[in-house]
């Protein structure tokens, strides 16, 4: 080997060594800032650069340009896109956007540069990126050798950092996005444990163990959480993002909603309760004064009072605002509650019939008065305007149909039309007068009937008016 | 005199029967509307004790079936203050709204009435 072809070879092994070196500080390097610099100075040592410009169009990545030059490294933005053209050596001087832009960038009119495409495969940036290199004109062959030779290694280099800050603005935009949510949010893994969790779901839930994370409302700090879960599969893992609604807000509302129909149906109650109230209430009263009472006298007595106690008592519970889920008899409840709308019921052929045996349903008994009151009032009412010449009649029936308990209401009225069929259960839709009802009764009663796991229907009564249906899940 | 007492409620049944019978009263009495309506026509009463909520008629229905064939006196008794108008019903003599205190005043009221027509007279 001669010594010519020796030195030769040494220039390739020391520029190969170079072009490693380069490579490792551009792979390393953590920010666009860092990476400019090594290439600056990668080029600066080789060549006397004036300066480096990268640049993209704006709007994808921060800002569209980072100007590298001796004194260090800034960042602008510029809205002006660079024509897409293959690798030139100079500007065109004649095109005076380019070059104002160029001017732009660097504060400075500009006379040579080397505009180098760098195409990314990057998920942010979808249009080309380049990297301008301003030089003095003598090394204008050697920088495009030497940019045409580290083309393929800046371009990964590059690659790579996008890469790496796309992912990193991902995951700062989801965690954060995931930690300034108000209401707690978890995912839970395929064994159901809290695989990643927002700090509201720490602070509330933190300290919950296992078992009563995994139900459906969870109870903190005099709150209710309703848990809404959305399964994702990842690479064959399922996931369940779970994310937690504080309900206690409208769960106070609907207390209190159903608390207030209540009162105004006690109110309805008032006089039907004083008049059974009286009536045996006087006639203890005048046994008390004629003095001369037998001992059947005093049975009589005692009964009546025990009768106005059952009164009472029937009052009360339907007056209570007790939470409790009871297995109850449906049969009971409708005979506490038809006496409570003898006022009502008093101008209708009223039929009661009842299961012959108990049917069990859990249930919150005074609750389900209180649907059981708006089904026959409302029944009443449909029939208290009619005419002689149809009989006014209501029908109560309480049955059982496969594993559903089911209480039917219906009346001899007028009937709803199949397209009010589900208007009726829509808050504040009704056909009364504004003192008969406020519309609210039925939604009401649907929602309630709901959340006892039933439904209540509508439909066509043989006796020609409306029938009400409601089912409830029997309880064994 | 007689007496007709149409009322669901026994012990006021009773009382009114005890009173009208300790004045030397014939006396019928009927728990519902429908035995009521029926006693009404066949018993003839001069006095009639007719309370307003019963089971299968009630008051007002039972006073239009019976007619006041024979100027009978009728007393309606009700809880209810929607039938506290009953005067306005035609034939109601006089309305005791419920309870009621004291029920040998009601009684004697009620014997004052019978006793106007034949003193106009």
């Amino acid at each position: 080997m001669s010594l010519q072809e020796q030195k030769h070879l040494d220039r390739q092994i020391q520029e190969t060594k170079n072009h490693l070196r380069l490579f490792n500080q551009l792979f390393t390097s953590s920010s666009i800032e860092e990476f400019l610099l090594f290439l600056y100075k990668a080029t600066n040592r080789r060549f006397k650069l004036r300066s480096l410009v990268l640049c993209w169009h704006s709007g994808h990545f921060g800002p569209s340009q980072y100007v590298c030059h001796s004194k260090g490294i800034y960042k602008k933005s510029s809205d002006y896109n660079w024509p897409d053209e293959p690798v030139k050596y100079r500007i065109k001087v004649k095109d005076r956007r380019d070059s104002q832009f160029l001017a732009d960038s660097l504060g400075r009119p500009v006379q040579s540069i080397l505009s180098v495409p760098v195409c990314t495969n990057q998920y942010s940036i979808k249009k080309p990126v380049y990297i301008f290199v301003e030089f003095f004109a003598k090394d204008s062959e050697k920088i495009r050798c030497f940019y045409q030779s580290v083309l393929p290694l800046v371009r990964q280099c590059l690659d790579h950092l996008l890469l790496q800050d796309h992912l990193e603005t991902g995951v700062a935009l989801w965690t954060s996005t995931f930690n300034e949510l108000k209401e707690p949010l978890a995912v839970f893994d395929e064994k159901n444990e809290v695989s990643n969790a927002n700090k509201v779901f720490d602070i509330m839930f933190g300290q919950m163990d296992q078992i009563s994370l995994n139900q459906k409302n969870l109870h903190k700090k005099g709150r209710v959480f309703e848990r809404h879960s959305y399964p994702v599969h990842i690479k064959d893992t399922q996931y369940n993002v779970c994310h937690y609604v504080d309900i206690s807000e409208s769960l106070n509302l609907r207390n209190q909603m159903i608390q207030n129909i209540k009162m105004s149906a006690l109110g309805e109650l008032g006089e039907s309760v004083a008049h059974q109230l009286s009536n045996p209430l006087t006639g203890v009263l005048n046994s008390g004064r004629l003095k001369k009472e037998t001992q059947k006298d005093i049975q009589a007595i005692a009964a009546a009072v025990s009768r106005s106690q059952e009164i009472i008592s029937n009052l009360l519970d339907f007056s209570r605002a007790d939470s409790q889920l009871n297995i109850c008899n449906l049969n009971e409840i409708v005979q506490k509650t038809v006496p409570l709308l003898k006022s009502v019921i008093r101008l209708s052929d009223f039929q009661l019939e009842l299961f012959e045996k108990p049917v069990l349903v859990k249930t919150q008994s005074c609750l389900l008065q209180q649907v059981i009151f708006n089904l026959v009032k409302n029944a009443c009412q449909a029939v208290s305007g009619l005419t002689d010449s149809v009989r006014q009649q209501v029908k109560v029936c309480v049955y059982k149909k496969g594993d559903q308990a089911v209480l039917c209401v219906e009346d001899s009225g007028r009937g709803i039309k199949p397209a009010d069929y589900e208007n009726v259960f829509k808050p504040f839709f009704t056909t009364k007068s504004r003192t008969q009802g406020t519309g609210l009764g039925l939604s009401m009663s649907r929602n309630i009937v709901e959340s006892f796991k039933g439904s209540l229907k509508v439909g066509r009564s043989s006796l020609g008016g409306a029938c009400f249906t409601m089912f409830l899940p029997l309880e064994c | 005199m007689r007496v007709l007492i149409v009322d669901d409620e026994t012990l006021i049944r009773k009382c009114l029967c005890r009173v009208a019978l300790s004045r030397g009263h014939v006396v019928r009495a009927e728990s519902n509307g429908k035995a009521g309506l029926s006693a009404w026509k066949e018993f003839q009463p001069h006095l009639v004790f007719l309370d307003v909520l019963m089971p299968f008629l009630d008051g007002p229905s039972v006073l239009e079936a019976a007619g006041k064939k024979n100027n009978e006196k009728v007393i309606m008794m009700s809880a209810h203050r929607a039938f506290s108008d009953s005067l306005s019903i035609p034939g109601v003599d006089l309305f005791v709204s419920k309870p009621f205190q004291d029920l040998v005043s009601v009684f004697d009221q009620a014997e004052k009435l019978c006793l106007l027509p034949e003193l106009s007279l």
